[in-house]
């Protein structure tokens, strides 16, 4: 992720993707591009056509208009090709409930190539199921579900993984091990991985890429941090002493910077303006910083702001 | 493909419906046996005693496994056809209906070699079906009455006598049990085909079921029309498998008469509509928007 985007191969790409359900329109003219080595987060309300583009990605579906490119291969020409190093999860996971979940693995790992005992073993230890994985899926709960879910599409050793909303039905320790465990993927073992989700933190803390969709359509795409810079003005805490000099400071030019709360010790700054040039002005001006925090705008608000009311 | 099929089996072997309707099988053949056992046909009572059939002298052991392999057959031949769809409907309904079906389609299989896959292991549990329940009725029989040469059923209850060996029985008995699956397989690759129109395990196999038993009351009706269409229609030939055992045999050459005319129509009409039922599943199977 230090070497350029560009330099990287494609491993996705989506071209004018749709999808209609009888007159409905539910994914509109999709272009999405994944490179390899990408944690791509892929966002969109309930409804907004995130499972039914992985669908459609995955050739579960078929587009009304546009095409798929998956691992170099045209999906609806060679799909088997496209396929071969992909791992996926689809919406809830599924299984065949009256098996465990160790032959659930086995059948569905080795439709995609050869799976060990081993590699079994190894996939269960790291989705945290080893000790479960002879019981029934039936006495699964529904957040050992999704790990055996994530178990699963992670047999065998994909290239690019895509996950549709891993951590729904997980507990808080849960849901940081699906992160970690996405990290060390991505970082350690160079996997892209591509991942739905609509909780934004999560997305924040993991991807490097984004889409986030509405309706069906493509409202922004590109590098999380990019997107978020392009948001403008930032926040700036500053703990300063005095306050009262440091507001006169700031009055000059007017305009430059709103001050939106007052502490003792401290403001809180909206300004286009960078942290160093705050700080600049302030010393020169004969007050005392010990403090200086840029806040960086949340995922959730551009999301927000995107996908937002009056939609 | 055989990867896919071993897994077919797999899933098969662990899932309960098979085993219902295996059982229910058995509990029927019991009952068949128990009610030879208890309250004999008059034909039988004293069995073991001399007999005497219009004018031939019957000593021996005319009630026997072969006996009632045969009249197992021809009740049964009745029934599996509305048993086994139930089993083919959940082969790939209840994996629409699970979600297991999305499961499967993202991985690197052609859907034709997962469909095909199904329909193999259809048509193995339909054949295990008719090798059971001949096996079982034959042991059955053989544990209650033992054995001995066949006095062909339906001569016997038109008071004419046409006698098998046993092997020559076994070898006819055998031959219309796979007509039989013939049979069976034709209704049960109609549950197959309608897993692919209804994501739920049970729906298929139902559906399939209410479909027969609606041509067949349809095909009963008394219209010129409907004696038109039924020699053409599985239904008519889902019963016709106990017809090859031959009830009559040449005066002069003594030689059995095996309505051959009547076996290969039967295959015909049964081998045609197998292919239409899969091959509608199939189109549908390739196509269809997985969004179960
Ligand atoms: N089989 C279908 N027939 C008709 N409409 C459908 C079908 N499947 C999905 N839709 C519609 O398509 C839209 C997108 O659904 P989709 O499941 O892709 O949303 P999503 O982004 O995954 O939502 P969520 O966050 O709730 O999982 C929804 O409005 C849904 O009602
Ligand atoms: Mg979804």
């Amino acid at each position: 992720m230090s070497e350029p985007a560009v330099a990287r191969p494609v491993v996705l790409e989506t071209t004018g993707l749709t999808k209609n359900y009888g007159r409905r329109r539910v994914v509109d003219q999709l272009d999405l591009t994944v490179r390899e080595g990408d944690v791509f987060g892929f966002l969109g309300p309930n409804g907004a056509g995130k499972s039914t583009t992985i669908r459609m990605i995955l050739g579960l579906i078929r587009p009304t208009a546009g095409s798929v490119r998956l691992m170099g291969h045209d999906l609806a020409r060679d799909r088997l090709g496209a396929l071969r190093q992909v791992g996926a999860q689809v919406e809830a996971p599924a299984f065949y409930t009256y098996l465990s979940g160790y032959r659930n693995l086995m059948m569905l790992g080795s439709l995609s190539g050869p799976v060990g005992r081993d590699d079994i073993e190894e996939t269960l230890r790291r989705v945290r199921l080893k000790g479960r994985e002879g019981d029934k899926v039936r006495t699964y709960s529904q957040g050992m579900r999704m790990r055996l879910g994530l178990a699963q599409a992670l047999l065998p050793q994909p290239r690019f993984l895509i996950l549709d909303e891993p951590t729904n039905g997980l507990d808080p320790q849960g849901m940081k091990e699906v992160r970690e465990l996405v990290r060390q993927l991505a970082h350690e073992e160079g996997i892209t991985i591509f991942i739905s989700s609509h909780l934004l933190a999560e997305v924040q803390q993991i991807c490097d890429q984004v889409a986030i969709i509405n309706q069906g359509r493509l409202v922004v795409h590109g590098a999380v941090s990019t997107l978020l810079a392009e948001q403008g003005e930032t926040s700036l805490e500053v703990g300063c002493d005095p306050v009262e000099r440091a507001l006169e400071l700031l009055q000059e030019p007017p305009g430059w910077v709103q001050v939106r709360s007052q502490g003792e010790q401290s403001l809180l700054l909206q300004t286009a303006a960078s942290a160093a040039e705050v700080n600049r002005r302030l010393v020169a001006g004969g007050v005392a910083v010990h403090r200086l925090v840029p806040q960086q705008h949340s995922l959730e608000e551009l999301f927000l702001a995107l996908t937002g009311d009056g939609q | 493909m055989i990867l896919l099929l071993r897994h077919e089996l797999a899933r098969l072997a662990r899932r309960v419906t098979p085993y219902v309707v295996l059982l229910a099988i058995t509990a029927l053949i019991l009952m068949v046996v128990l009610g030879f056992y208890y309250d004999p046909p008059g034909i039988f009572s004293g069995a073991r005693a001399e007999r005497k059939l219009n004018d031939v002298q019957v000593v021996g052991n005319m009630l026997n496994g072969l006996l009632i392999c045969q009249f197992v057959l021809k009740s049964l031949a009745l029934l599996l056809p509305y048993l086994a769809p139930v089993v083919a409907g959940e082969i790939l309904g209840a994996e629409g209906g699970s979600g297991t079906l999305r499961a499967l389609l993202t991985r690197p299989r052609s859907r034709s070699a997962v469909f095909g896959a199904k329909f193999l292991a259809a048509a193995a549990y339909t054949l295990l079906l008719c090798a059971f329940t001949m096996g079982v009725s034959l042991l059955l029989g053989w544990l209650a009455f033992g054995w001995g040469q066949l006095f062909e059923f339906e001569a016997l209850q038109a008071g004419r006598v046409v006698i098998f060996t046993e092997a020559e029985a076994l070898r006819f008995l055998a031959l219309a049990y796979l007509l039989l699956a013939l049979a069976v397989f034709v209704t049960s690759s109609l549950g197959l085909a309608l897993g692919s129109f209804f994501d739920n395990g049970l729906v298929p196999g139902f559906v399939a079921l209410g479909l027969v038993i609606v041509l067949q009351i349809a095909m009963g009706l008394p219209f010129e029309w409907a004696e038109t269409v039924r020699p053409y229609l599985f239904t008519s030939q889902l019963a016709q498998a106990p017809q090859v055992m031959p009830t009559n045999f040449d005066p002069e050459t003594l030689a059995l008469q095996v309505p051959w005319d009547q076996v290969i129509w039967m295959l015909k009409v049964c081998g045609v509509s197998i292919a239409v039922f899969t091959g509608i599943g199939w189109w549908r199977f390739v196509r269809k928007d997985i969004t179960c």
